[in-house]
């Protein structure tokens, strides 16, 4: 077992984690925070492979750097259609029930 | 060190489990800026300085600030409780994750990727750090339409129409201040620093432009709560005036033209001369850093609306 192995692991333990918010979870902050999550173990698993080469492998690197400003647009568009859901809705309860 | 490696782990999927799990929203935020930290630690053991940097300012600074604006601007802060079978399921995850990531152990002998290709032809690519010779020669295009992408979503949460309200607590006293004053110059110049940097070490366009976006954000809250004394109608003349809009177009314009300079010299689309490639890539980094940082502190003041 070394470090590779270790995150290897962690890596799809929350990458099912985020999918079981995304699911289980009601509150659209909670879906948001899970397809985060999500994302940040695909970028998890990224590092980990590269990180199998001596020294690591430079391209995973520049993906997963350009994956992380990615999903950070991706998360401010998905709170702003949030906050407009939570608007929208009588309850104010940002929830896909809601959203209808 | 494999002990610090299982601690890490742990800590991890606990937070993560914690900040989907919790039904205090503000808790759940809160415990997502500590995976986003707990993230970068994970990076940094990975041997990925570069993205444990874009991490911890973009993935838990800039986000947290995000997530916690969009806080302030809920009517109610408090999701329904997870339910007793949604509690029991929480086991799924964790044993089917773990049984994936069993299945990957396989994989786990050394392999050497892309790497001998990217550093045999690193003398040729202008720069020195193999991180940044991959973002801005050899996939110059995904970095390019990645700036796209920032572009369309702020255009796209603009058509969104109207933000709520500004809810920030209007802050008094001096402390907001003085920290500022102290921190928007130091964050200007650790940018430059990192930008520069990024030609030989970690560091680079991203990661500048995060820092100048933070910093951008600062005098944003200070602005807001009332405490500056710079006067608004200035400020909104600085905002709109023509050069500060083509520093927000800036790094995709400068992709475009240098990528288009490339085919009509015949180094094909975003192809660079070797001799001028280190000059290109620097004027590139430098217009997206703006751009980056502009859209960035656009997302989270609210989609560029009028300064009010």
């Amino acid at each position: 077992m070394n470090e590779i192995a270790i995150y290897l692991i962690t890596g799809s333990v929350l990458f099912c984690l985020g999918l079981w918010g995304v699911v289980m979870r009601e509150h659209l902050l909670h879906k948001i925070l899970g397809v985060n999550i999500m994302g940040s173990a695909a970028f998890m698993l990224f590092l980990a492979f590269a990180a199998r080469a001596e020294p690591a492998d430079a391209v995973p690197h520049a993906l997963v750097l350009t994956g992380i400003v990615v999903a950070i647009s991706a998360m401010a568009l998905a709170l702003a259609l949030m906050k407009r859901v939570a608007k929208e809705s009588e309850q104010h309860q940002a929830t896909l029930e809601d959203s209808q | 060190m494999i002990i610090v490696d299982l601690l890490l782990a742990l800590t991890i999927v606990l937070v993560a489990a914690r900040c989907l799990y919790t039904s205090n929203l503000a808790e759940s935020v809160v415990m997502f800026i500590v995976f986003g930290l707990l993230l970068s630690l994970v990076w940094v053991r990975l041997y990925a300085p570069d993205t444990a940097l874009a991490e911890v300012a973009i993935g838990a600074g800039l986000a947290g600030a995000l997530l916690l604006a969009t806080l302030s601007q809920l009517h109610l802060t408090h999701a329904a409780k997870a339910t007793a079978m949604a509690r029991i399921s929480l086991i799924i995850p964790v044993l089917l994750g773990g049984a994936l990531g069993v299945s990957l152990l396989s994989l786990v002998q050394p392999a050497p990727g892309l790497s001998d290709l990217v550093m045999n032809n690193i003398t040729q690519s202008g720069v020195e750090h193999p991180v940044t010779a991959v973002l801005l020669n050899y996939r110059a295009w995904d970095t390019a339409l990645e700036l796209a992408i920032l572009m369309w979503a702020w255009a796209a949460q603009r058509a969104l129409g109207p933000n709520l309200a500004w809810h920030g607590v209007r802050l008094q006293g001096l402390v907001l201040v003085y920290f500022s004053r102290l921190m928007v110059p130091l964050l200007a110049l650790v940018a430059g620093y990192v930008l520069w940097q990024g030609a030989y070490a970690p560091g680079g366009a991203f990661q500048a432009g995060a820092l100048l976006a933070t910093a951008f954000i600062l005098a944003f809250i200070v602005q807001q709560a009332q405490l500056g004394q710079a006067n608004p109608a200035v400020i909104r003349r600085f905002i709109h005036h023509w050069a500060v809009k083509l520093l927000w177009l800036g790094g995709l314009l400068a992709f475009f033209v240098v990528g288009l300079a490339g085919l009509l010299l015949g180094y094909g689309f975003m192809g660079y001369a070797p001799a001028y490639a280190g000059a290109l890539i620097l004027a590139i980094e430098i217009a997206a850093t703006f751009s980056i940082a502009l859209i960035l502190a656009a997302l989270f003041t609210g989609e560029g609306r009028r300064y009010e």
